[in-house]
């Protein structure tokens, strides 16, 4: 397959802002191991349910034009 | 071909020796249904997880959907005040398996996946991988990932094929004992035949021969053979001790060459009930512009079709989920911990979708009713 990355204004500025959230991460106050109790509940874990997730994400995909952006892969389907 | 993906999950399960305590198997079931006797697709999912050995796990995402129902054809009504006309979907299944293989290993994470899905006038296969690092005591994960699909879409006069390529980087950054912040970035280029078979453009033909009435034809949509696009992904997770619930939230920004804009927004609660439930009410708010090239009939553009897309310009297509559009989601999701193995799942969403361009017709946005239920089993 062959395919060009897009040199852009737009895809510089999106990836300086992370990069730039990285260079913010060095100056988060470090929660101990101990103290991340609460980091580890169920409500707290964004992967809680990957069938859940991965079906909503089929359902917008099938009706909307945006899609992407919270993972990678998952497969596709002829469905837009 | 779905038979043996069975039969291969099956005997997989049978024979693997999961580490304790760190496996499972999911099962869902979905309904979704658009009102109005428009599109409606039962789907049963299947997940099966199992620790290999230590800081090695497999694996499979199994899927069945039926797809059933009415669909709009893009053509508009004969007369003002007519049905929009739609035609009947054939009823066809849709059998796909996604095949995973995690590895975590001090800092470094990893996934690699293979992905499957076939019905009758479309085959899709693709690999993926993502890597993660951690950083800072673990409170920094960046990840970085790519995705390749190589799909083939079955129509006349011949198949045609369509390739897509994803990747994205990302960092996850824990800010407090109770908050967590993801950000991820993503470039997408697809080629190839991407538009949708099944869907037509109205354009009025005259006729050379005197006393023949103008009629409307219809025409297959003529998309671009290729699109780039960048998305821009954040979501945040914050825990309140004192009510034992969380609040997740995130923002997309989407936009491509085609000229689609996109904004998405989605805020759930999640309330813990005593030990063993979570209720968890959602609201999702979606607004996409509209693609250059839609148009809700060819008159009046300037634009003479070809009985064949060619994938180049002009382009057009009266796709309405192309067109200017919001989408409002509602919905609520109960979750019980019946035991340290057994957890159940119910859920209900409606979904809407609104037009904004005062000219695409209004009943061509559907509102679904979608309720999900599912079981895992830990073991």
């Amino acid at each position: 397959m062959h395919f060009k990355i897009i040199h852009t204004k737009k895809g510089f500025f999106l990836v300086g802002l992370l990069l730039g959230m990285l260079s913010m991460a060095s100056g988060c106050k470090t929660v101990a191991p101990w103290e991340r109790g609460n980091l580890a509940d169920y409500t707290m874990n964004k992967d809680r349910d990957p069938l859940s997730g991965g079906m909503k994400s089929h359902v917008y995909y099938t009706r909307e034009a945006a899609s992407g952006g919270e993972g990678i892969g998952g497969g596709g389907c002829g469905c837009n | 071909m779905r038979h043996y993906l069975i039969l291969i999950l099956l005997a997989y399960l049978c024979c693997m020796r999961p580490l304790r305590g760190e496996s499972s198997l999911m099962l869902k079931y979905e309904s979704y249904l658009e009102r109005g006797g428009r599109v409606e697709v039962e789907a049963k999912y299947l997940r099966a997880e199992v620790d290999v050995v230590e800081g090695v796990a497999v694996q499979f995402t199994g899927l069945i959907d039926a797809i059933s129902g009415a669909s709009p054809t893009g053509m508009l009504p004969a007369n003002p005040g007519d049905p929009i006309p739609t035609a009947q979907l054939p009823g066809e299944d849709r059998v796909s398996g996604v095949f995973d293989v995690t590895l975590k290993f001090g800092k470094v994470g990893g996934l690699v996946e293979y992905s499957y899905s076939d019905e009758p006038d479309y085959l899709s296969r693709g690999v993926a991988t993502q890597w993660t690092y951690d950083l800072n005591e673990k409170m920094t994960t960046v990840r970085a990932g790519f995705s390749i699909l190589n799909d083939t879409v079955m129509r006349s006069p011949v198949d045609t094929d369509r390739r897509a390529a994803d990747f994205l980087i990302g960092v996850t950054q824990i800010l407090d004992a109770n908050t967590t912040l993801t950000l991820n970035v993503g470039y997408g280029t697809n080629r190839g035949y991407l538009g949708d078979p099944y869907k037509g453009i109205g354009f009025t033909e005259f006729s050379p021969i005197p006393g023949v009435d103008p009629f409307v034809d219809s025409y297959f949509e003529n998309r671009p053979n290729s699109r780039d696009k960048w998305v821009v992904y954040t979501q945040g997770l914050h825990y309140f001790e004192p009510l034992k619930a969380s609040v997740e939230g995130s923002y997309r920004f989407f936009t491509d060459d085609w000229g689609i804009d996109s904004h998405t927004v989605e805020l759930t609660w999640h309330q813990k009930l005593g030990e063993s439930f979570v209720l968890s009410p959602t609201l999702r708010f979606y607004r996409q512009s509209a693609a250059d090239f839609y148009y809700t009939t060819l008159d009046g553009t300037g634009i003479t079709p070809t009985s064949d897309p060619t994938g180049l310009e002009p382009y057009y297509s009266a796709d309405h989920r192309l067109s200017e559009l919001d989408a409002v989601t509602l919905g609520i999701k109960l979750v019980w911990f019946m035991t340290d193995a057994f957890t159940f799942d119910i859920s209900y969403e409606e979904y809407r979708m609104y037009g904004r361009d005062g000219i695409t017709l209004a009943g061509l946005y559907p509102t679904a009713d979608i309720i999900t239920i599912g079981a895992r089993y830990a073991f």
